[in-house]
């Protein structure tokens, strides 16, 4: 009898404790479906019918991981706006087109449960000018982003993002006032993942690039592009030998890839690779794609384009004195030609010439930092990146002695020159280096019609400071105790100093028409407009 | 009918474990073990520098792990790529920190083999140690001479970083599945199999390393360009009690190996045979006695029979060499000319005075011990031999590139060889990579050496640099003469 009772009970308690457990079960595959549900996905925004804009707005994969989420992208620079120069991504050199409510040069892709934003190429390469203070910008695609301060902008995140304002609370209430909607699930992510996230990943980040504060300030239309890559390998920057640790260099322009890529350039400004696919994805590590976030089918698109013939430079949109130019003509075919091609679009350049091809530093004297950066060393450990992959790996790097001839396409509107961008203009460049200017400013897109290149003197427009390239101590008050004050390098090594890296010296002499006449020099100058 | 079902149930079940057996057999097949073979498209200096010996199976450690191991511990690669070095070694740059010749565009420094054994595996093959690296100026890139003594690599370093990542809380999943997971795609087994199975195994493996190698923190110093090549298979292959003895040796050139048929190998003559030289150090370095290793073994002999040494870079005066010629005829060729008398055998140690060391530590008993434990493991044709009581004599092949000098390393340059031993520096710096033309060598005093190069003390036990006392008495003029026809060599 109380054997029965005994037995029945037992058996409707099993049948709770089956239903409590196999609830309980339910419930966290439920739960695990719905946090599946909601952080799978994996869509970019694409323009696979426009490749300009792809290359713009398109993914290089790095929105996958290293992506902001939309509503914190377009609520940092109101809720750090003390941090920026002035209103929102604009003051950091940030273009925006009609119709799209960010910036060139940002990628868009759902993941991991959000709409998520980073950069892309066309941050660095896609740039602007104005013909008058007057005139609309004219927005050029493949051109230097001169005005973009990616440096700052590197900057300016690391600050917000260890802001006390960033905190869970406040940053889901910013986004949503640029009215960004999120479910309830999602403020839970950003509240209890993506700020903790990101103030993580940004403390990692401070620590690696932390090679941004034993240089001089790269300012606008300039970065330091190898740095990154021993930041990637971790190497300890302060056990660098002093001449490796500056490698500042303008943004190169990027049109007419296929020309480059058929006649086997050196690419990078010491030249120190010849394959534009390896470069592409080098570069690709700048904008936090890596090996397994690479977006393979935009790359490809957008290097097919690059490469293609309707990836040139804008035709000078000026007036040309014609008479002029022609008389700089045989001046530049003697003078320039066997180093940068006979013009802005036939790069041939002769039995003898080099374009494309890397002139030893005891011949072009032109700073020597950026060259100095670049080592063996870091060559052959480049060798184990995308070793995943054995038709990407890269195995096209080398050391060189020198930098890079380049074609001088679209020349009017890569100003500043010289690798570094220490010479505001072309007529300044033939000038030898102790009638450059010694100090200028950086970052207005006015054309200087005269000299070619930008307007440099010019240190402010309505309110908002242009930054000012030294290139050596300028003000004698400050000189005095500097290390390298004149910021030579004779040596033709990178000498230590607080702007080493900037000198304007270099790429003078005889051969490099320096001591031509004024009219000469004039003269090269228009021809130059015609490339 | 009851009985029926039973046994249809218990076949069912056996055939269903049956499959799940097999299927667990050919995923840890398939993950472990499934091999591929590597493609040198022909090139034998190619598969020197980079090929396998088949020592994946015990000496292989995964490739991702080795890969980003520099990157995880910066801090470590910068200790024991410096100790004993002067101030500005570089701490940095991956593997290359311990001066392993890494080629611009390779995924590893020449001497790494990587093979897929279920998972790509990292393995030393023999150019690890027989690649010498070197430069003209401070100002140019390395070049790598394939077959030289690697002059730079410091192996002893090498291997203390890599036990101490073993030690240290980093070598974890949470730390390297992440990084790993930045440069190789990892589907859910890979995390797991990382996790679970390929870090606690590599940690393990690195922790019997160390204890395999624990003499070696008791004795001197290696220094770049060296090893203690003997005690290495006394204590490890052949398991002997660690005694009181040191063996420290340069690692030799492998060039034209087979103008020396007949004659004695290794230092000390501890073989006389090139095939036993082969099979033993790819014994030593993992390579197991299993189908293959005959073949490949003969085919590295055929290699190191033929391989030449570059030229000597810089101008030679004919003339002088000329005269120099006449003076090494008369005074080196009875030991170092291919036909000399003495070449290939062993000096005795009384004649040579050289530091008896290396000579010391290795005997008959120790060879016939290992010959055994060889014999065992199935390797034919291998016999070593114990030392001969002195150094043998070597017909001299690349000899601008073969510094420093004596079987040691003790003697910096040739210049330095040819002053009697109280002249000879005392200390100075190895594993600087610029070559002295002038006294033939690399440069090994004066500032630049003393800033990146690890200070050789000739005081410490196994370095003295006395002996070999050949030609200290020459004038000057026959010495410069000498050192001209040398170059050509």
């Amino acid at each position: 009898m109380v054997g029965r009772r005994l037995g029945r009970n037992l058996h409707r308690m099993w049948r709770v404790i089956y239903a409590v457990v196999g609830g309980a079960i339910l419930l966290v595959v439920l739960s695990i479906g719905l946090v599946w549900y909601e952080l799978s996905g994996n869509e970019p925004e694409t323009f696979f019918d426009d490749p300009v804009k792809q290359f713009k707005y398109g993914s290089t994969g790095g929105d996958l991981l290293a992506g902001l989420p939309v509503g914190i992208f377009q609520a940092m620079p109101m809720l750090c706006r003390d941090y920026l120069p002035g209103k929102g991504w604009e003051s950091l050199g940030f273009i925006y087109e009609e119709g799209m409510d960010r910036p060139i040069g940002t990628s868009q892709r759902h993941s991991l449960g959000f709409d998520r934003i980073a950069l892309n190429c066309a941050a660095c390469h896609v740039g602007t000018y104005r013909e008058r203070p007057q005139s609309p910008r004219t927005i050029v695609t493949g051109m230097p982003a001169h005005r973009v301060d990616l440096a700052r902008f590197t900057k300016f995140v690391m600050q917000c993002v260890l802001d006390e304002r960033f905190n869970p609370w406040q940053v889901v209430e910013a986004a949503e006032q640029t009215g960004a909607h999120y479910s309830a699930f999602q403020r839970l992510l950003i509240k209890y993942a993506v700020v903790p996230a990101m103030r993580e990943a940004v403390l990692l980040i401070r620590d690696r690039f932390r090679f941004l504060d034993r240089e001089v300030e790269a300012g606008p239309g300039r970065f330091d592009t190898f740095n990154p890559a021993k930041a990637l390998l971790n190497w300890p920057f302060e056990q660098l030998p002093s001449q490796e640790s500056v490698g500042i260099v303008d943004f190169p322009s990027l049109w007419l890839q296929g020309p480059r890529e058929s006649m086997h350039m050196h690419l990078h400004w010491d030249g120190n690779n010849d394959s534009v696919e390896e470069r592409n994805r080098s570069a690709a590590f700048g904008s936090g794609a890596v090996p397994t976030t690479l977006d393979r089918q935009s790359l490809k698109f957008v290097a097919d384009w690059l490469t293609s013939e309707a990836n040139h430079p804008p035709q000078y949109p000026f007036p040309i004195d014609a008479a002029r130019a022609e008389a700089g003509k045989p001046l530049y075919a003697r003078y320039c030609a066997s180093c940068h091609g006979a013009s802005g679009r036939d790069f041939s350049s002769g039995p003898n010439g080099h374009i494309g091809h890397v002139d030893p530093i005891d011949r072009i004297r032109t700073d020597p930092c950026r060259l100095d950066n670049y080592t063996h060393a870091l060559a052959a450990e480049q060798g184990n990146l995308y070793a995943a992959f054995p038709n990407e790996r890269f195995s096209h790097f080398r050391k060189t002695n020198g930098y890079a001839n380049q074609p001088l396409d679209g020349v009017w509107l890569r100003g500043p020159y010289l690798h570094n961008g220490s010479v505001p203009s072309i007529r300044d460049l033939l000038e030898s280096a102790d009638k450059r200017p010694k100090s200028f400013y950086r970052g207005y897109d006015v054309i200087d019609q005269r000299k070619l290149g930008f307007i440099s003197d010019v240190p402010e427009e309505n309110g908002f400071k242009f930054f000012r390239y030294d290139t050596r101590c300028v003000n004698d008050a400050e000189c005095s105790g500097q290390p390298n004050a004149e910021n030579r390098h004779d040596e033709n090594v990178c000498v230590r100093g607080k702007w080493a890296g900037n000198s304007n010296r270099g790429h003078e002499g005889a051969d490099y028409g320096t001591e031509l006449s004024a009219d000469q020099k004039d003269a090269i100058v228009e021809y130059l407009k015609t490339f | 009918m009851r009985r029926g079902r039973w046994k249809r149930r218990t076949a069912i079940i056996f055939v269903v474990l049956v499959l799940f057996a097999a299927g667990a057999g050919g995923l840890v097949w398939w993950k472990f073990f499934e091999s591929e073979n590597q493609q040198f498209a022909d090139n034998p200096a190619v598969r020197f520098e980079y090929g396998s010996l088949d020592g994946e199976l015990l000496a292989g450690l995964p490739y991702p792990i080795f890969m980003i191991l520099p990157r995880v511990f910066p801090d470590l690669i910068a200790k024991y790529a410096t100790e004993g070095y002067g101030p500005e070694k570089p701490g940095f740059g991956g593997y290359g920190a311990f001066g392993l010749a890494w080629e611009e565009g390779q995924r590893l420094p020449v001497g790494l083999s990587i093979k897929r054994l279920g998972y790509e595996r990292v393995t030393i093959n023999c150019a690890l140690c027989h690649t010498a690296s070197y430069r003209l100026s401070a100002n140019d890139t390395p070049q790598f001479a394939v077959g030289g003594p690697a002059h730079t690599l410091n192996l002893q370093g090498l291997l203390r970083f890599l036990i101490a990542t073993s030690h240290d809380e980093r070598f974890s999943g949470s730390r390297l599945i992440p990084e790993l997971s930045v440069h190789f795609p990892m589907d859910w087994f890979d995390w797991a199999n990382y996790a679970t199975v390929l870090i606690p195994a590599t940690r393990t493996a690195l922790h019997l390393a160390e204890q395999q190698l624990g003499w070696m923190n008791k004795k001197p110093a290696w220094g770049p360009g060296r090893d203690d090549a003997f005690n290495l298979p006394k204590y490890i292959l052949t398991q002997t009690p660690w005694d009181d003895t040191t063996g420290n040796t340069d690692f030799p050139a492998v060039w034209r190996l087979g103008s020396r048929k007949g004659q004695l190998y290794h230092s000390a003559g501890e073989a006389k045979s090139l095939y036993a030289v082969v099979a033993t150090s790819a014994i030593g370095i993992g390579s197991l006695p299993a189908s293959g290793f005959v073949e490949r073994n003969q085919w590295l002999e055929d290699f190191i029979s033929r391989a030449e040494p570059p030229k000597f870079p810089g101008p030679i005066d004919t003339g002088l060499a000329s005269r120099g010629e006449v003076i090494y005829q008369a005074r080196c060729a009875e030991c170092h000319a291919d036909s000399g008398k003495r070449t290939g055998s062993a000096i005795p140690l009384g004649e040579i005075g050289t530091d008896p060391e290396h000579v010391l530590g290795w005997n008959q008993a120790n060879a016939d011990r290992m010959n055994a434990v060889v014999r065992v493991l199935g390797a034919a044709n291998s016999d070593v031999e114990g030392a001969q009581g002195g150094y043998v004599a070597r017909p001299l092949v690349g000899l601008w590139l073969l510094g420093p000098y004596l079987h040691n390393g003790s003697v910096p340059t040739l210049l330095d060889l040819l002053s009697p031993p109280e002249q000879r520096p005392k200390t100075f710096f190895r594993g600087y990579d610029v070559v002295d033309l002038e006294k033939i060598g690399f440069q090994s005093t004066g500032p630049e050496a003393a800033a990146v190069g690890f200070r050789f003390d000739t005081g410490i036990r196994g370095n003295a640099n006395g002996g070999h006392t050949y030609g200290n008495d020459l004038g000057e003029a026959d010495k410069r003469a000498l050192l001209e026809y040398l170059k050509m060599l």
